[in-house]
C-alpha cells in the first residue's frame, strides 16, 4: 500500500501541472498522508508498514554514500558548532520560561527542551528516560514536538520560497531549525541536493550524535541537584555510548567507503562508478525519503494525540521561535557563504 | 487530542541486587524475597530473570511513581533496588 502511494506521488511530482504550481513531492506525499491519516480509518495491520524512522535513517545512511568524507570532515566542525550555539540557546529558553515563568516542573521542562533543541521526538524520550519525567509529561512533549515540527515543514519551506534563499544555506537553517530528522528531510528535500547535504551536515553531525551526552549531563543535574542524592540509581555515563544514534556510524563508514573508493581509481572508472553506483543508490534514497514523508502524513494522527495545555505549548513555542530566529541568522546572513559552498 | 491519550509506552526495570556467594545469608535472601513478594503483590505482568549479580524485573504495566510510592509504603528505600525507565514511541511518529 505505502508502495502504490509512493508511485501515485511520483508520477504527481513529474506532472507538468504540479512543477507549474510548484507543488514538490515531500510535501504532496505529506498532505496526501496527513489526509488519509486523519480521515480514513487505517487497519492495524498497515501499523506496521509505517516505520517513519527506520525509513528516514535508512535514507541518511544512504545519503552519507553520496557525499564525499572530505565534506563530512569540513563542514562537520561548522555545523557542530552552529547548531551547538542555537541547540544550548533554545534549551535554556525552554528550560528556564517553562520553570521560572510558567511554574512546570523541572523534568517536564528539561524533557521539552531537549525535544525542541536536539532532537524531537528522539530526544524527548531519551530525556525522559533518563531523567524519570513523568509519562503524561513525556506524552505532552511527543505531542508538541509532532504538532510544531509538522508546522514548521510548511512555515520554513514558506519562508525560504519567500526570501528567496539558497539551497546550501536553506537546508543548513533547516537542519537547526527542524525538530525532527524526517520532518526536516521532508522540508529540505524540496530544495534539491545542495539542502539535503547542508541539512544532513547540520542535523546529524551538529546535533543527533550528541544525545547521549544530553542524556548524561541532565541525568547528572537531575539527581545531585534536583534530588539531592547521594545514594540510591546512579547517572550512568555509559548512556552516551548507548544512546549514540548507531545510523550515524552507518552514515560515516558509507561516506568514508564512497571517499575511498573514488581516491584509488582513474577519472573514467569515477564516472562509472558515478553512473553505475551513486545513481542508484540516489534512487533508492529517494524512495526511503518517499516513504518517509508518507508515513509521517500516516502517523500523525492529531485525535491520537495528548492534550498539551497552554504552559507546555507556550514554553516550547517561544523557544522554536527564537531557535528559527537565530538559525536564519546563522544559516542565512553570517555563514552563507559557507554554506552556499556545500 | 485529549488529556488520557498516551503517545510513549514505559518501561521499568527493577534490580535487586543478588549475589550467588551470599545467597546462604538470610539477610540478603529475605529482602530478596519480600521485595519479589511485594513487586508480584502490584498485580501486574512481570518479565524477571537472572543475571551474574542481580535479579532483574521489567513490566511496561506499571508507573514508576507508583511503583516508587508503593515500595516505600512498604518500607523498601530507594537505595535498596536500582530502577530504570525507558520510553519509547507508542506508534510510529516522526
Amino acid at each position: 500500500m505505502l508502495f502504490v502511494l509512493s508511485v501515485l506521488i511520483n508520477i504527481f511530482s513529474a506532472w507538468k501541472w504540479a512543477g507549474q504550481y510548484g507543488i514538490e513531492a515531500p510535501l504532496a506525499a505529506l498532505v496526501l498522508g496527513l489526509f488519509i491519516g486523519n480521515l480514513v480509518k487505517i487497519p492495524v495491520w498497515f501499523d506496521a508498514a509505517l516505520r517513519t524512522e527506520l525509513y528516514v535513517k535508512t535514507g541518511i545512511v544512504l545519503m552519507g554514500a553520496t557525499l564525499p568524507f572530505t565534506m563530512v570532515v569540513k563542514a562537520g566542525p561548522v555545523a557542530f558548532l552552529q547548531a551547538t550555539i542555537i541547540a544550548v540557546a533554545t534549551f535554556l529558553i525552554i528550560y528556564f520560561t517553562a520553570t521560572k515563568w510558567l511554574g512546570l516542573d523541572k523534568r517536564f521542562a528539561a524533557t521539552l527542551g531537549a525535544g525542541g533543541s536536539i532532537c524531537g521526538v528522539s530526544a524527548a524520550i531519551a530525556m525522559g528516560s533518563s531523567i524519570k519525567t513523568k509519562k503524561e509529561h513525556v506524552s505532552i512533549t511527543i505531542s508538541l514536538v509532532v504538532i510544531y515540527a509538522i508546522v514548521f515543514i510548511f512555515l520554513l519551506s514558506f519562508l525560504i520560497k519567500l526570501l528567496e534563499i539558497e539551497s546550501g544555506p536553506a537546508g543548513a537553517w533547516i537542519g537547526t531549525s527542524e525538530f525532527a530528522d524526517a520532518a526536516g528531510i521532508t522540508a529540505a528535500s524540496a530544495f534539491g541536493d545542495q539542502a539535503l547535504s547542508s541539512f544532513t551536515l547540520m542535523k546529524v553531525i551538529g546535533r543527533d550524535m550528541f544525545i547521549g551526552i544530553w542524556c548524561f549531563v541532565l541525568a547528572f543535574i537531575s539527581i545531585t541537584f534536583w534530588e539531592k542524592k547521594s545514594a540510591g540509581t546512579k547517572a550512568n555515563a555509559g548512556q552516551i555510548v548507548s544512546r549514540f544514534p548507531k545510523f550515524v556510524l552507518g552514515f560515516f563508514i558509507s561516506s568514508i567507503l564512497l571517499t575511498l573508493l573514488l581516491a584509488n581509481v582513474s577519472s573514467g572508472t569515477q564516472e562509472i562508478i558515478s553512473t553505475d553506483v551513486t545513481a542508484p543508490i540516489k534512487t533508492i534514497r529517494t524512495w526511503a525519503f518517499t516513504f518517509t514523508f508518507l508515513s509521517i502524513g500516516l502517523t500523525t494522527r492529531f485525535k491520537d494525540l495528548t492534550a498539551v495545555g497552554w504552559k507546555p505549548a507556550a514554553a516550547f513555542g517561544i523557544g522554536a521561535i527564537i531557535n528559527v530566529i537565530l538559525g536564519y541568522l546563522l544559516s542565512v546572513v553570517f555563514l552563507h557563504a559557507f554554506w552556499s559552498n556545500i | 487530542m485529549k488529556r488520557e491519550n498516551e503517545t510513549c509506552i514505559q518501561h521499568i526495570k527493577v534490580s535487586l541486587p543478588f549475589h550467588p556467594k551470599k545467597a546462604a545469608d538470610p539477610n540478603q535472601a529475605g529482602k530478596c524475597r519480600r521485595m519479589i513478594e511485594l513487586l508480584q503483590k502490584t498485580n501486574v505482568n512481570w518479565k524477571i530473570h537472572r543475571t551474574q549479580n542481580l535479579i532483574v524485573l521489567e513490566t511496561t504495566d506499571l508507573d514508576f511513581n507508583r511503583l516508587t510510592e508503593f515500595l516505600s509504603k512498604n518500607g523498601i528505600g530507594e537505595t535498596d533496588y536500582d530502577l530504570s525507565v525507558e520510553y519509547e514511541r507508542k506508534w510510529g511518529l516522526l
